[in-house]
């Protein structure tokens, strides 16, 4: 096991290596944006699915964010971490694509979340959760209105402030304050109390008759 | 006739899943309110539980079809290229325009000495 000094050493070099990569790639070296790119598309790719719910349009929304990554680098001032950078465009992307589908299809999307890529939590915390309520978190994000799951992704997996969300989905402040209220009330409902209904019920049936 | 009120925790279970981002909503008061009552303690509990969840799935990638990185990397390229003849077709422009104007000084030039001829 790592020691959380060592994790820490770890994740620090990372981000210098990553700082070296931008700076370089900000000065024109190709390869090293294409470094960048090969470190950070899984989690990318992640975050686009997670707002998107489907696939197709995540890969669409992780082009198009390393597209506008690519142009906008000299932009990039590097008081934020790349990685934040990029997934404040993934967002802006995600919305601007949910945005054209909705006006296309007039659907909801997301109802069908695949569940391929239950990788162990490095949180021993989070290990000890059962399975079948990590499936049923994602279960439940998926679930979620587009508008709310943006929210929710963006600021309690990805930890992006208040204020960035808003800026990157075109909304106000308070308007996503109240989206996060309705989106964790709803989770809430869906898995937390769901599971313990269920495991009462359970229990009662498991119960030998008096 | 009956007067509704509003349980404590009633409205604080309205707060609650705001709590998680900014713990100063909990006045000194609910606070003492909350640590005598297990059913807020519960809910705050709950939420508490479902950010943890939702924090580890940071931890947990989708997984991507691999062909997604080769056109990722395509799509760079091609706005690379792009790029590259923008520049070169803005400096051909610019060589021109140089080219053109220099021309059009030149000739303006010559005008003005063959007037200023003619007129001595």
């Amino acid at each position: 096991m790592v020691a959380p000094a060592a994790a820490a050493d770890v994740a620090r070099s990372g981000h210098n290596e990553m700082g070296a990569l931008v700076a370089e790639a900000r000065d024109g070296d190709r390869g090293a944006f294409d470094a960048l790119v090969r470190r950070t598309w899984a989690d990318t790719y992640s975050l686009a699915f997670r707002l998107t719910g489907n696939a197709e349009d995540a890969r669409e929304v992780c082009q198009e964010a390393y597209l506008r990554a690519f142009r906008g680098l000299r932009r990039f001032r590097g008081d934020a971490r790349f990685t934040t950078w990029l997934y404040r465009i993934t967002a802006n992307c995600a919305s601007t694509q949910l945005g054209r589908r909705r006006r296309h299809r007039h659907e909801e999307l997301g109802e069908d979340l695949e569940l391929n890529d239950l990788s162990p939590s490095v949180d021993p915390v989070g290990r000890s959760e059962s399975a079948s309520l990590r499936d049923a978190v994602q279960r439940a994000l998926a679930a979620l209105p587009p508008k709310l799951r943006a929210v929710v992704v963006l600021r309690d997996i990805y930890d992006l402030s208040h204020e960035v969300i808003a800026a990157e989905l075109g909304i106000s402040v308070s308007a996503a304050k109240v989206r996060l209220h309705r989106a964790r009330h709803r989770l809430r409902d869906d898995v937390l109390l769901r599971s313990e209904v269920e495991g009462s019920s359970n229990d009662d049936v498991d119960r030998p008759a008096m | 006739m009956t007067m509704l009120t509003v349980l404590p925790c009633d409205r604080l279970a309205e707060v609650m899943p705001d709590l998680l981002d900014d713990p100063e909503l909990l006045s000194p008061t609910d606070a003492a309110h909350v640590s005598q009552c297990l059913r807020c303690q519960a809910e705050m509990a709950r939420f508490r539980r479902l950010r943890r969840m939702l924090l580890n799935l940071r931890e947990q990638p989708i997984a991507a079809d691999p062909e997604l990185l080769e056109e990722i990397l395509a799509g760079l390229d091609s706005a690379a290229e792009r790029r590259a003849r923008h520049r070169i077709a803005g400096r051909r422009a610019a060589s021109i325009m140089g080219l053109a104007a220099a021309t059009a000084a030149g000739v303006g030039g010559v005008l003005v000495l063959a007037t200023r001829r003619r007129s001595a």
